[in-house]
């Protein structure tokens, strides 16, 4: 009974955590790899690399971007473009990449 | 020296060279060019974002990655349909060099100089200006800075294709700077403005003149961006005085990154510009017709131009490039006109490092134009080797 219990903790948990879609956050991540590089990982040393970052982090910090409490010049209108289901999309496929 | 001194005047007018390339802002939703350039209107030097992007995913010299210094280096091979001694070959087409520095700890005040040291003479003093900016970095107001100074006139699609009809129609060429004072801002994420107050005497305008203060010009662009579409209106006047007639200009212009549109699934833009002119076609001496009675005949009618521009990325770094562009010089009179087509490619081998190339098929009908060696009628071959810092 109780690894049943434990089988469905894991499940229920799997699916509460995993917020977005990795192959709708793949296709998005389009307008990402212009400048954070090709599979996240960023060409120079003043754009961070996405690859492996946590999904909550780059949801938290998308949204900031959105709201303006957060200002970049690059990122600001980039992550405008961008619905709720975007950012978990995009940060449940680049959480997934390893670098 | 005449035959450079004719080369220069000849490519000057008609060939490509790099302003902005408004497709990446309608891409990634940047409504005011300063997300890359140092200038609220685009072109010219650019900032630390700017060179990072323009990488293209490659890797840059550490040193270069600074917001100081910036230049700018092409080369160019043209091969006309009707090569003559003073009208095909290899050339520079520019080295310019700019420097940019913020003088005050907030950053606020910008200045800005840019020559060209090598290549064609003419626009050899290009940006100059002091840049007052009255909001933080990638924040916007109703203004978010006042420029004076020497700078590019924000007038129609600025864009890196200029070798277009419609810029030499409305004296808006990549070698036509204007001096006053001009004030740009962004409302809103899906609007902006710039308005300029200018001295209405372009290439000369840089220094002291005869009667220079008695005469005035005024440019305003404004644009839009709901989406993946971007619609721009333009206008240009500068006061002449009489007998000499006062040219004005106007433009309607359009992007659409299908790129945004789907994701990436269509990696394709198309410019889209209209214009009307009048009292410009005096430019038209300048190497692009043949027959100097003809543009007498025409200085003082209004004009008619378009441009489509498409492009369509095979890949991250190689673009397919078609551009269809017509000149009316007569709107009245339409079966005077010049049009081109023409396919080619530009290809980034590097950071911040490309190469062009293209075919044109041109067509001219006036009699003395069709079947001459002027710009205007002739069919060419060029490439391109572009550098950037």
């Amino acid at each position: 009974m109780k690894y049943l219990i434990l089988l469905v903790t894991l499940i229920l948990s799997e699916s509460l955590f995993a917020l977005g879609d990795v192959e709708a956050g793949k296709a998005k991540s389009q307008t990402c790899i212009a400048c954070h590089g090709q599979n996240g990982i960023s060409p120079n040393a003043l754009w961070p690399n996405l690859a492996g970052q946590k999904d909550q982090y780059i949801i938290e910090q998308l949204k900031a971007f959105k709201e303006g409490t957060r200002v970049n010049p690059m990122m600001s209108p980039i992550a405008k473009m961008l619905s709720d289901q975007d950012m978990e999309n995009v940060a449940a496929y680049f959480s997934q990449v390893k670098d | 020296m005449a035959f450079r001194a004719l080369l220069s005047i000849w490519l000057l007018g008609h060939l490509p060279l790099a302003f902005a390339y408004p497709e990446y802002a309608v891409r990634y939703n940047m409504i005011s060019c300063n997300a890359c350039h140092v200038s609220p209107t685009g072109g010219g030097p650019r900032n630390i974002n700017g060179k990072l992007f323009g990488a293209y995913g490659y890797k840059m010299n550490p040193f270069l990655v600074q917001k100081y210094v910036s230049a700018d280096f092409r080369a160019l091979f043209y091969y006309p349909q009707r090569p003559g001694p003073s009208r095909d070959g290899m050339g520079l087409m520019s080295g310019s060099v700019a420097g940019h520095v913020a003088i005050d700890e907030a950053q606020r005040i910008e200045l800005v100089l840019e020559h060209n040291l090598a290549g064609f003479s003419a626009g050899n003093y290009r940006d100059t200006y002091a840049l007052f900016k009255f909001v933080d970095e990638g924040k916007r107001g109703w203004l978010d800075s006042i420029l004076v100074g020497r700078f590019r006139a924000p007038f129609g699609i600025v864009t890196d294709e200029h070798r277009t009809y419609t810029r030499l129609q409305t004296g808006s060429r990549w070698f036509d700077f204007d001096t006053g004072v001009m004030a740009s801002g962004s409302p809103s994420d899906q609007f902006h403005y710039d308005l300029a107050l200018v001295n209405g005497e372009k290439s000369l305008g840089n220094s002291l003149n005869a009667g220079q203060a008695e005469r005035y010009g005024g440019v305003l662009n404004l644009r839009w961006m709901p989406g993946a579409l971007l619609f721009g209106v333009s206008g240009n006047y500068y006061d002449q005085k009489s007998p000499t007639p006062s040219p004005k200009a106007v433009s309607l212009y359009s992007i659409f990154s299908l790129g945004r549109w789907t994701d990436d699934r269509i990696p394709a833009v198309v410019h889209f510009e209209y214009t009307r002119a009048w009292g410009w076609n005096s430019l038209l001496s300048q190497g692009f017709a043949n027959d100097s009675s003809y543009v007498d005949s025409i200085k003082t009618t209004g004009s008619e131009g378009m441009l489509v521009l498409a492009e369509y990325y095979l890949s991250r770094h190689f673009v397919l490039i078609y551009k269809y562009d017509f000149l009316k010089p007569d709107h009245d009179y339409p079966a005077d006109i010049y049009d081109r087509h023409g396919i080619g490619f530009r290809w980034y081998i590097g950071p911040n490092t490309s190469i062009q190339a293209r075919t044109e098929i041109a067509r001219a009908t006036h009699p003395s134009e069709s079947g001459s060696t002027a710009i205007g009628g002739q069919n060419a071959t060029f490439g391109i080797l572009q550098i950037e810092l």
